[in-house]
């Protein structure tokens, strides 16, 4: 009985936003109807269109898991990760599956990420440490920081945050959601020892002070983390910096 | 505050075309999803421009003083009978108290207050909001006429 359930197939009309640069003039929308049950999700369903009705369909993926990044596309007007989102569970028979806006296309659901990559190269992603005082085992750290570190280190830099923020729709040099919220988690993070350095880098106008705290990134990112928060953080941050060195005390 | 270069000339030019100007925020692709963060900023900037528009007025008006007190006086009664100039002041109080009321709210995000709770608080602003502009409304059509009063 549970399983007749379980494999129940439902009807589905996925609306695909198709564009070829090369070939098309403009996007254009190309609706498939596909057989899915209730535990099928996009990326799969996505996968029985391309095996059964239209194998030209683009996209990235990776490890179907949520883990990987590369499947973020617009989905009824929401940013979300395909392999992450099941048709049955968005209460419309009609999907509409798109692009990440804003963000130049190569071809269907791909897109071009070197606007995303490049910025957050620029904020140095990575861990610099004290090279000439490395401990001899490995580097410590506490439980409390780990776990204010853990939300922003669970990016998985899908570039959801970055397509959706206002700012980035405006200004081409704004560093973006997803750099800042890096930038902000190799700060607090007590292994790293160049917070003057990263807090330098992130304290101009095409920074932190862009962010207009509309919360669409947090509203965008599917791992449910809040670049607005790691961005208010480095603001203050800053502030703080700032202070400090106008008082001479650090 | 420096201004350094950190993307590269070639991603710009191959983005450019992507970058729109305000109206990208009304974009009807992504409009239907937005939460009220997105929608409290841009009335924040929306009723901006609103202000600054109504100082300009004020410029003009203060301008008349310059002919005289008299002057000044009769721009002002001549405004003031007008009811669609009467209701275009109320207008003027709700954007700004909408204004005030939400800087408010984005201090408390930069000082890092209630960031979890930016919706609640975008709310408990705005009842705060309606219940100022009421006030206002009423304060406004029953001031007693100024004539009768001297």
């Amino acid at each position: 009985m549970d399983a007749d359930k379980l494999n129940k197939e439902y009807e589905f009309t996925i609306k695909i936003k198709r564009y070829d640069p090369q070939v098309d003039k403009a996007p254009y929308w190309k609706d498939y109807k596909v057989k899915i049950t209730a535990s099928t999700t996009l990326l799969d369903t996505l996968f029985k269109i391309m095996e059964e009705q239209d194998p030209s369909i683009s996209l990235r993926y990776n490890c179907r898991s949520a883990v990987c990044g590369s499947c973020a596309m617009l989905i009824n007007g929401k940013h979300g990760l395909a392999c992450k989102t099941k048709p049955a569970e968005l209460g419309t028979s009609v999907i509409k599956v798109e692009p990440l806006p804003y963000l130049p296309v190569i071809k269907d659901l791909v897109v071009n990420m070197d606007p995303f990559f490049e910025k957050l190269r620029a904020i140095k992603p990575y861990m610099i440490t004290d090279e000439a005082n490395w401990p001899e085992k490995e580097f410590r750290q506490s439980p409390a920081n780990h776990r204010a570190v853990d939300q922003y280190a669970g990016c998985i830099l899908c570039g959801a945050c970055y397509s959706s923020c206002i700012t980035v729709w405006t200004d081409k040099n704004y560093l973006g959601p997803a750099a800042l919220t890096q930038a902000y988690r190799f700060v607090i993070d007590e292994r790293d020892i160049a917070t003057k350095e990263r807090l330098k880098l992130v304290d101009s106008e095409d920074g932190v002070y862009r962010c207009h705290t509309s919360f669409n990134c947090v509203e965008a990112c599917p791992k449910g983390i809040k670049p607005t928060d790691a961005i208010q953080g480095l603001k203050r941050k800053i502030a703080v910096q700032k202070i400090k060195s106008l008082l001479r005390i650090g | 505050m420096s201004k350094e270069k950190i993307v590269s000339s070639e991603t710009m030019a191959m983005t450019e075309a992507k970058r729109s100007n305000m109206l990208s925020w009304f974009n009807p692709v992504t409009i239907n999803k937005r939460g009220i963060g997105m929608w409290a900023w841009v009335f924040q900037r929306l009723t901006g421009i609103g202000i600054v528009g109504y100082l300009y007025l004020h410029f003009v008006t203060l301008s008349s003083l310059l002919q005289g007190a008299n002057a000044y006086e009769e721009h002002a009664y001549y405004y003031a009978s007008i009811a669609l100039f009467q209701f275009m002041v109320w207008g003027l109080f709700v954007i700004i108290i909408y204004h005030g009321l939400n800087g408010l709210r984005v201090i408390l995000l930069d000082i890092g207050v209630s960031i979890d709770a930016h919706k609640i608080l975008f709310w408990i602003f705005m009842v705060i909001g309606i219940i100022l502009s009421a006030l206002s409304a009423y304060l406004l059509y029953t001031i007693p006429d100024i004539e009768k009063v001297m």
